[in-house]
């Protein structure tokens, strides 16, 4: 240990955190005046010291964990704030979020974060957003596309004219084939290493349109195609958000900018409980020296020396890039190890990939009307374009009223022009596209336009790219710990192997409690003893393979009329190479009673299997991360979609009736023939009264006096 | 008790399953003794109502003279309160003195009703230790040895066999690894005795009320005046709604003076006091090696009614015949008492966990406004419909429960309930009428509403509770692959059998 970290150690808190340490430490300085207490608080503080590299979400979870549990930790941020992708930067006076980012209702380790170590509402600083809205060129009037979380949702979905209803629900039923089928996350088998795309060629109902929906709800949300994106990865997002019928909200969008609404409190927590933060501060190399892990930092920018201090443990929690650079070592020649020497697998870091998605915060100076509060996807648009307006989100102080556009460019690689600056006029003009009144002016910076340059920033987001989900990416991501090789060093980021697969908020958080989880089982293998209470992941709630399987095969004889309908009715494939893989799949009627008979088979064959077997599955099949979700059994998933769908009907029923009653006192006057319906089902519900009443119990009295006692006033 | 503290059994536990195990294996000449924690007669928190099956095993033992059984009023009638509301009132219809049992029950304080049980016990040779607090017990050379705090100074006991007979908080299961803390299927209770109660001495009164679900409160009257009152919820619902069980009895005690004519003038006689039973929905395995678990130690009580002694005294007496059996063979292994598991669920199962299924889905708080109006409908029912309430049971749970005719009258009634409903509601809708708030769509939307309430209080204990009636459900094989309840003819005739 360097001095400069004996120095730290030595003024932060002793071993017991909490109220005990407090009371019990003036006594002891009391009573023995000399050096002993100085030493004993040095004993104590030993391998407690954790260095968290990378101050993002990932890595302040991690921090907030540990800290709880009784540590020292010590964030370095190369950045002068902390967040890494979920920071905001201050220009001019306004806020500016890195991404709008959007917080699913199963972010259970996220919310956990949030409401019970931040002690914030979510109701208070969160507001739900029951779907998207999209928004064709040309057109004024937008789409909206919900969370199929309950029945109102997907018939809304369904009727909703993105795609037709056939189609829709065929893209709905993709879902859930894909949330169901037999992967191997593990990656062993090499024909499972599939993108989204191939799965939805392999299926025999998949149709053009539905292909294209599916590649631009991952291009608009992870920027990343869907013939790129892992189908294993983007299955175990699926499973977490099929969270139907629970009526989730698509997401919860935060009423504030990152850096006040959650990244400051982060910080002032860490504060409070005695971490400290070095922003501002580039660490330049991780070695391992006697199997002791030691760091070598310097402030952001200079090319000094720096400093260098040894920890007992390490979390690594930064993106592709400088996970690179941190793992393969650098060129000066420091004692120790670099990690590589250690651990090879790890040279794969160098082929996980990111992306850049350019940002512009578009002030304007009037408001725009008729802008739903919303995400906006902007259909068809170049660079994939999303808007959200932020004046309907956040405090309505800093707008005056007016309009500010978050314009995200998630396609930001298809972006022409040689600087940022040109690329941000493309954009402009792109938006302007699908918004005509807004007047952007000649040219970046014109006066005499609609937009209040002062307070728009656009920036290209290079130093935050979004980690890509590619096809057999999981293999090269780091384990949150090599306990054979790295002794003390610890992986986490939305990029390391955790029980979220997708990049996501919740899969940085979760890679920060499992490699906080992981240092405290490191640190109590090594002395013998837990600190603080177990540091554990809280479980998501998904449905098992069984039930997801059993709804594969209650939705199939639809999915498979709605294919046929799709075929029926839609024109004759045009001589164009966009609809040949149609024509190769499965666009021949003939073909589709076959492919039914296969598919059932198959379905049957593993919803069998995991009836059997399990929800979990030997563990050959289905991804390995299923260990770490609670299951909704069959039985229970029944129970709970035929309650559903009764209470669906009932609201229904109401609603019916509601309307009924008025069109029924009109129509009784107008339309003689009422009379005629009306006793021809009174009939019938007698008949089937007194059918019922014959065949059930013949021993009954007579039930008049009876039909009394149900009318008891409560 | 004799100096070397070494007997053949060990019963931990006086209380009725305690001490019908004592009795049970001292009239085979089996040399045991019972360790009593307390020195009797003592007080214990319990509705003191004894059923006819519960009699039949007392006369049976004989010590029906002991409690004066005969000068004890005979409870063969019912009221229940639904809120201010008599769903009914008349007599239990299936206590009618079939396979031996009395046509009535009695109530029967529990400080005299467990003295007489274990000075009974006594009386057949068992050596009876009072004072004797259980505080180990170990297993060593295939010996069981258990240590206890005999009046002032300690003692340890030895004994190849030890039967924990000692309550919710068994020291035995507890060594066994068999203590059970589901708060799913434990009833906690608060009791009190009552003076100056004007009412029929022949009528036991239960009511349910909507805030104390689920959950019922009793008065049964004692004689001469006195009767005791109490009331009885889920732990899981008073710990997931933060509802206070001594403030829902004071409530209790409250409304029961402007509820039942006959407790308008009554005071409490004793301070109330609160206890806890572990029914028989949790239950896993009562055996171990070096003893079995009878009573509430074994999680013997019902799970709709939370009654336990009956049940508590026919588990010592199936328990017995695995004891004599494991004596002779000289072998206690665990496998060695695996049979009492067998012959207890032989036994039980068949309604117990019928009862357990719909104890599973009344669980469910949210669903209190529409269980308590199905139930009330089913008590309104049986007050006219002798046959319904004969099978369904009135009120008592009752002994003979009969899962596939109970299955049979309740789902016709509800088809029938469904049917009617349905044709009235159609018959309004057509005629112009509009929906009719009661009857079977009153039932639907309170169905409905609690679904709704359920599922947006907590989605996640709404989906654990769906899982547990399933697997409730699928328990069910024994309920109706037999016709009979073996527990009609009472376990001495199962005793017989095998």
């Amino acid at each position: 240990m360097t001095d400069e970290t004996v120095v730290k150690t030595s003024k932060t808190m002793p071993a017991k955190s909490g109220k005990a340490a407090k009371k019990a430490a003036p006594k002891r300085v009391a009573r023995t005046p000399n050096a002993k207490p100085a030493k004993a608080k040095a004993k104590a503080a030993k391998g407690k010291s954790v260095a968290v590299v990378g101050g993002g979400i990932a890595g302040l979870s991690s921090a907030i964990k540990l800290l709880k549990a009784g540590f020292e930790v010590t964030i370095f941020e190369q950045n002068e704030r902390l967040g890494g992708n979920t920071s905001s930067e201050l220009v001019a006076g306004v806020e500016h979020d890195v991404y709008p980012h959007m917080f699913c209702d199963w972010y259970d380790n996220f919310w956990d974060l949030y409401e019970n170590d931040l002690g914030l509402s979510r109701d208070d600083h969160f507001e739900p957003r029951a779907g998207v809205k999209t928004l064709r060129e040309g057109s004024k009037t937008y789409d909206e596309l919900l969370n199929p979380t309950t029945l109102q949702a997907i018939i809304a979905n369904l009727k909703s004219g993105s795609l037709s209803p056939a189609e829709m629900f065929l893209m709905g039923y993709s879902m859930v084939d894909l949330a169901g089928y037999p992967f191997d996350r593990e990656g062993m088998a090499q024909l499972e290493k599939q993108s989204v795309n191939g799965f939805l060629y392999s299926t025999s109902y998949a149709t053009e349109e539905v292909a294209e929906l599916e590649n631009y709800m991952l291009e608009v949300i992870w920027s990343i195609n869907s013939e790129r994106t892992s189908a294993a990865s983007y299955q175990d997002f699926i499973r977490h958000t099929l969270s139907f019928p629970n009526g989730a909200p698509f997401a919860f969008m935060l009423k504030n900018d990152l850096n006040t609404g959650l990244v400051q409190p982060i910080a002032d927590l860490i504060a409070q409980m005695k971490g400290t933060v070095k922003t501002s501060t580039e660490v330049t190399a991780v070695r391992l020296v006697d199997d002791r892990p030691v760091l070598h930092w310097r402030s952001a920018g200079s090319s000094g020396r720096g400093s260098s201090g040894g920890f007992d443990e390490v979390i690594i929690a930064v993106p592709c890039a400088p996970l690179t650079d941190l793992v393969m070592g650098g060129t000066r020649n420091l004692a120790g190890d670099r990690l590589i020497d250690r651990e090879q697998s790890l040279a794969q870091v160098r082929r996980l990939s990111s992306v850049a998605i350019p940002v512009i915060d578009l002030y304007l100076n009037r408001k725009l009307p008729d802008i739903p509060p919303e995400n906006i996807g902007l259909t068809g648009a170049n660079y994939g374009l999303s808007v959200v307006d932020i004046a309907q989100l956040w405090p309505e102080g800093e707008f005056g009223g007016n309009t500010a556009l978050v314009i995200a460019a998630s396609d930001g690689e298809a972006l022409p022009g040689h600087n940022f600056e040109a690329q941000a006029w493309f954009m402009l003009q792109e938006l302007r596209k699908f918004y005509p009144d807004i007047d952007i002016g000649t040219k970046w910076g014109d006066p005499d336009c609609d937009i209040d340059w002062a307070k728009t920033h656009a920036r290209s987001n290079t130093d935050y790219a979004l980690f890509l989900n590619e096809v057999g990416g999981w293999d090269w991501r780091p384990c949150t710990a090599y306990p054979g090789t790295l002794p003390g060093i610890f992986f986490a980021g939305d990029l390391a192997q955790s029980n979220v697969d997708m990049a996501t908020i919740e899969g940085a958080v979760e890679s920060g409690v499992l490699a906080a989880a992981a240092v405290q089982a490191f640190d109590a293998e090594r002395t013998g003893q837990m600190r603080g209470k177990p540091i554990e992941l809280i479980k998501h709630l998904t449905y098992g393979n069984t039930a997801l399987r059993a709804a594969k095969l209650a939705l199939m004889p639809f999915a498979y009329l709605a294919k046929g309908w799709t075929l029926l009715e839609g024109s004759p494939p045009k001589p164009d190479l966009k609809y040949l893989g149609n024509s190769l799949q499965s666009d021949h009627l003939p073909l589709l009673p076959l492919q039914y008979i296969v598919d059932w088979w198959t379905t049957a064959y593993w919803f069998w299997n995991s009836a059997l077997t399990g929800d979990e599955g030997p563990e050959k099949i289905g991804p390995r991360n299923n260990g770490d979700d609670d299951f909704i059994g069959l039985g229970a998933a029944l129970l709970m979609v035929a309650g559903e769908f009764a209470s669906y009907a009932t609201e229904k029923c109401a609603e019916g009736r509601a309307e009924g009653a008025e069109g029924k006192s009109r129509s009784a006057v107008e339309d003689g023939s009422d009379e005629g319906l009306d006793g021809l089902a009174r009939r019938a519900g007698r008949m089937t009264a007194d059918f019922l009443s014959r065949t059930g119990s013949p021993a009954q009295p007579d039930p008049t006096p009876r039909q009394r006692r149900w009318r008891v006033k409560r | 008790m004799r100096a070397s503290g070494r007997y053949d059994v060990i019963v931990v536990g006086g209380g009725p399953a305690g001490a019908t195990m004592a009795w049970a294996l001292a009239q085979q000449g089996i040399d045991v003794a019972v360790l009593e924690r307390a020195s009797f007669p003592r007080e214990k928190v319990c509705g003191d109502f004894v059923e006819p099956a519960g009699l039949r095993i007392i006369e049976r033992m004989g010590c029906a003279d002991a409690l004066g059984l005969k000068s004890r009023a005979k409870i063969d009638k019912v009221r229940a309160y639904y809120g201010p509301h008599i769903a009914y009132q008349n007599d239990v219809a299936y206590y009618d003195g079939e396979a031996g049992m009395p046509p009535h029950g009695h109530i029967v304080p529990r400080h005299e009703l467990d003295t007489a049980l274990l000075e009974n016990a006594a009386k057949a040779g068992a050596d009876v230790i009072h004072q004797a607090l259980v505080r180990e017990v170990h297993r060593e050379d295939g010996l069981m040895r258990v240590d206890a705090k005999v009046g002032k100074g300690n003692k340890s006991f030895t004994a190849p066999v030890v039967v924990g007979a000692d309550g919710v908080q068994s020291v035995v299961a507890a060594h066994a690894g068999l203590r059970r803390d589901d708060k799913r299927h434990i009833g906690i209770s608060q009791r009190v005795y009552l003076d100056g109660v004007e009412m029929d001495e022949s009528e036991a009164c239960i009511w349910f009320d909507e805030d104390h679900y689920p959950g019922y409160g009793w008065v049964f009257p004692t004689g001469n005046g006195r009767a005791n009152a109490g009331m009885g919820m889920l732990s899981e619902t008073t710990e997931r709604f933060g509802i206070s069980l001594q403030q829902s009895f004071r409530e209790s005690m409250d409304r029961l003076k402007y509820r039942h004519p006959g407790c308008a003038n009554a005071v409490m006689a004793t301070k109330p006091l609160g206890g806890a039973v572990h029914m028989y929905g949790g239950i896993t395995r009562n055996h171990f090696a070096g003893g079995i678990l009878v009573g509430d130690a074994g999680g013997f009580v019902d799970p709709m009614t939370a009654e336990g002694i009956t049940q508590g005294m026919e588990s010592s007496i199936i328990g017995a015949s695995t004891i004599a059996a494991a004596l002779e063979r000289e072998s206690f292994e665990e496998a060695d008492f695996a049979r009492f598991d067998d012959d207890f669920r032989d036994y039980f199962d068949h309604g117990m966990l019928y009862l357990s299924f719909y104890a599973t889905m009344m669980r469910n708080r949210h669903f209190g406004d529409f269980f308590l109006s199905m139930t009330q409908q089913g008590f309104e029912r049986a007050q006219t419909d002798r046959e319904f309430a004969r099978v369904c049971g009135t009120g008592f749970g009752g002994l003979n429960v009969q899962p596939a005719a109970i299955a049979s009258q309740l789902w016709t009634g509800i088809a029938r309930h469904i049917a009617e409903g349905g044709a009235a509601v159609l018959a309004d809708l057509v005629a112009g009428r509009g929906i009719p708030r009661d009857g079977f769509v009153g039932d639907w939307n309170l169905w409905q509403s609690g679904w709704r309430a359920s599922v947006d209080d907590d989605r996640a204990w709404h989906m654990s509770w769906l899982a547990d009636i399933v697997r409730a459900a699928m328990k069910l094989g024994p309920s109706f692959t037999r016709k009979e309840n073996p527990r009609l003819k009472g376990p001495f005739a199962a005793e017989l059998e095998s």
